[in-house]
């Protein structure tokens, strides 16, 4: 008699824990769901408040020119920091416009970015860069200055739309700060 | 009536040894309780066959799988910030040197006749190189990371990208490579 009672209560406290388990390992399962949706929400949501929007700017160019002839043209990078000093910049320039392939980069007038920027090797015979730059000394240029020099080359008359995008701009501490990026055809 | 029934001896005249048997052996027999009898038997069925240790079934695996699985998952969660900071991709490093060499030899026909500081990307990095943890690779991350060269104040390999176990200039041309990459 003391046997059989002994077992039915084994396998009823047995029918009891089975359910709570997995009561907890589901709700574990869901935090950890929850967990990893929220870390990758995190840096998109970041970089989506910091995306900078990008500026649609149009050069001129000669109208008495061939559909098919071929000129070469440089293009200023500015980049205005005002009364802060510019230790690094990213900037990114897209051709809006056919006829248009990046065939060369160098640095700017302030010696603090007088070397030619980083890009990728892809952008020549392409129609978008990202340039990029720093300099962690104390030699640094404010205001307006010129930061690179694009060298494209132009087919076809009329003018060409670029769109251009000031991804960074920040102190030699690091932060980041407010600037303006323009554009220009070099005057010779 | 017949007789035939009738014995034929009378009851109070056989012998007491007979009447002892006959009582003895046409007693009604005991009556046990079904429930004694059953645990009577289970009692001897634990102790002639034991209780073999029991198989686990269906649901017991299925619960195992998704404890171990969700605990894996939580390991790789737990690790993968860490592998993202520390792949070494000699490949990678391998390419952006190659693709250097490249740039150099054709920006050196531009006209700025200057040997081009070039570093060209190859792949997606994002993750690997954000030095000061804002969430996103710009060319800070490089800066960052060449002021703390610069200063001096490197934290054991944290930011060394090319896995060589030095925090050197190489580490920054890598992460500014990914931050230009197209």
């Amino acid at each position: 008699m003391n046997v059989a009672v002994d077992h039915s209560g084994c396998v009823a406290s047995r029918r009891r824990r089975v359910p709570t388990a997995w009561i907890v390992l589901i709700l574990f399962d869901v935090c950890l769901v929850a967990l990893v949706c929220a870390q990758d929400d995190q840096p998109n949501r970041a970089v989506a408040e910091q995306t900078p929007v990008g500026t649609i700017v149009q050069i001129e160019g000669p109208a008495d020119v061939e559909p098919d002839d071929v000129r070469f043209e440089a293009i200023d990078v500015f980049v205005d920091a005002g009364d802060e000093s510019l230790a690094a910049y990213q900037f990114e320039l897209q051709s809006r416009t056919p006829g248009v392939e990046i065939v060369g980069i160098e640095g700017g007038e302030h010696a603090a970015f007088a070397e030619p920027p980083y890009y990728d090797a892809r952008a020549m015979n392409n129609n978008r860069v990202i340039i990029a730059a720093f300099n962690t000394g104390r030699n640094l240029p404010s205001g307006r200055s010129r930061v690179a020099r694009i060298h494209v080359q132009l087919q076809g008359p009329g003018l060409k739309e670029y769109e251009t995008k000031l991804t960074v701009s920040a102190t030699v501490n690091g932060k980041r700060i407010p600037a303006e990026a323009s554009i220009s055809r070099t005057q010779a | 009536m017949s007789d035939l029934n009738k014995p034929d001896i009378p009851e109070g005249e056989l012998p007491q040894e007979v009447v002892a048997e006959l009582r003895r052996r046409y007693v009604s027999s005991v009556t046990i309780p079904e429930a004694v009898d059953r645990a009577v038997l289970q009692d001897a069925q634990s102790v002639l066959h034991p209780p073999q240790p029991s198989q686990p079934n269906r649901r017991t695996w299925l619960f195992g799988v998704v404890t171990v699985t969700s605990l894996a998952a939580v390991l790789m969660i737990a690790m993968l910030p860490q592998w993202r900071n520390s792949v070494p991709d000699d490949a990678f490093l391998q390419m952006a040197r190659s693709d250097r060499a490249e740039t150099a030899a054709t920006a050196g026909d531009s006209s700025s006749g200057e040997a081009p500081r070039t570093i060209v990307t190859g792949r997606d990095r994002q993750d690997a190189a954000d030095v000061d943890g804002d969430g996103r690779l710009d060319i800070l991350d490089a800066f960052a990371l060449a002021r703390r060269i610069q200063t001096g104040s490197v934290r054991g390999t944290v930011g060394d990208q090319n896995g060589d176990g030095v925090v050197d200039e190489a580490d920054v041309d890598l992460i500014a490579m990914s931050v230009v990459m197209l």
